[in-house]
């Protein structure tokens, strides 16, 4: 089994989403609540990446953050190195193409919170910061630890992303699905299928956990 | 003018009538106003315009010297700056939280023995010593009433809204609380404006009733 290559999938992950909790929790909250027009572009933005073909999603990114853009050039000014084929380039991709698998379970989640506990919490002087804390998590936690596991365990799965915008170096963007991928191009079944069939089992009990979470086996109380 | 609650607003929904929201009444003394009217009419509205919950178009909100609403100024004080007390119909509680840390929520700014201290005196004064550590779904429906409203008159605020507070609990239970609640708002020095349907919770409780129409 390619230690190396897990070890890195479950770095990137690990990284991936606590990005994307940072980002995610006050994303969904905006829109879950915002009235504005245009709001169905901006979830269509969010949503882009369950339909894009991961090479599409990948080349943009490699573009945007390639060494001839300005995100790259400012980048290598401040670290002295290039974004791809790194792994910061390879989370920056990962935290894209894995921000639907966050925000929309986070989206659900909020929006099973009934508006009167959270008017009920602003009538008592709480702060909008404050009641999201002390009311909309606590009863929203099921869906957002769906959103948590469902984001750790499609990094952990990525493939065309990490290729496109990472490469296959040992150690710094060869994940579990690129080592498998080598692995059975050079004919070496036996390898490939034990990484295989851990991912398998991996992901067997990942969603197996994440719809126990949405039928909220774990929740102690009624939501009202 | 200083010691008076004004309001005079209209508020439309979006695909529904205009609802005009009109009542005065002193500010800083006890005194219950009651909206009663029938399911509809918009009492709720009103009532949650004046906490701060909804944004009238038109009109102006005026407590005492403070002005809660202004459309011409575009005034608009969130429910957090208005010092309210708002008790929901079905009472809100968060189920999450026991009917002691119910009461304490609003009390968070307070140092601890203080929160202790006003905590145990109004869950003293409304008889839930028992169920202090009981979630809310484990409190029979009037328990639940005085949790809401002990709550709300934790944080001492400057004005009580009540939306249809006993309208949650079947009919006996129902009469029976209405007295309950009647005593309880006797004892209060601040003014409380109350939503019903109820004829006889109207004209049991209410001073000053105002009819909203259909």
């Amino acid at each position: 089994m390619d230690w190396q290559a897990i070890s890195l999938s479950l770095r990137l992950s690990a990284c991936t989403t606590v990005i994307l909790i940072a980002l995610g929790l006050p994303l969904a909250w905006w829109l879950a609540n915002t009235r504005w027009r245009w709001r169905f572009l901006a979830e269509a933005v969010v949503a882009l990446p369950l339909v894009l073909p991961p090479t599409v999603l990948g080349f943009y990114v490699l573009m945007a953050i390639g060494p001839h853009s300005p995100v790259g050039k400012f980048y290598e000014s401040l670290f002295g190195h290039r974004l791809p084929f790194s792994f910061q380039g390879l989370l920056i991709a990962s935290v894209l193409y894995s921000l639907p698998f966050a925000v929309q379970p986070f989206m659900s989640a909020f929006a099973t919170v009934d508006r009167r506990m959270i008017e009920a919490s602003w009538c008592l002087g709480v702060s909008s910061f404050g009641t999201f804390r002390r009311v909309v998590l606590p009863l929203a936690w099921p869906g957002v630890l769906a959103g948590i596991v469902l984001c750790f365990a499609h990094t952990m799965g990525e493939f065309g992303v990490v290729l496109m915008v990472g490469g296959n170096l040992p150690g710094v963007t060869r994940t579990i699905s690129v080592s498998i991928y080598d692995e059975v191009q050079a004919l070496n079944y036996s390898a490939a299928n034990q990484t295989a069939l851990a991912m398998l089992l991996f992901s067997f009990f990942v969603l197996s956990l994440t719809y126990a979470l949405q039928r909220r086996l774990l929740q102690p109380w009624p939501t009202r | 003018m200083a010691d008076t609650l004004t309001a005079d607003f209209h508020i439309t929904h979006p695909r529904g009538p205009t609802i005009h929201g009109a009542l005065e009444m002193p500010a800083k003394r006890h005194s219950i106003t009651v909206l009663f009217g029938p399911s509809g009419c918009g009492k709720t509205t009103v009532l949650r315009c004046l906490a701060g919950l909804e944004r009238p178009e038109h009109g102006r909100i005026i407590f005492g010297d403070d002005v809660w609403f202004d459309a011409d100024t575009k005034t608009h004080l969130s429910p957090q700056k208005r010092g309210i007390g708002l008790v929901f119909q079905d009472y809100a509680l968060f189920p999450h939280l026991s009917v002691a840390e119910n009461i304490a929520y609003g009390l968070d700014a307070l140092p601890k023995p203080e929160r202790q201290t006003r905590v145990d005196e109004i869950i003293q004064r409304f008889g839930l010593d028992e169920q202090r550590h009981r979630r809310p779904r484990q409190i029979s429906g009037g328990q639940q009433q005085r949790v809401a409203l002990a709550r709300a008159l934790v944080t001492q605020p400057r004005l009580l809204l009540l939306d249809e507070p006993l309208s949650a609990l079947d009919t006996g239970l129902r009469n029976e609380l209405r007295e309950d609640l009647r005593i309880q708002l006797k004892t209060l020095d601040i003014p409380v404006v109350l939503v019903t349907h109820d004829q006889a919770e109207a004209e049991l409780l209410g001073a000053q009733i105002i009819m909203m129409p259909i």
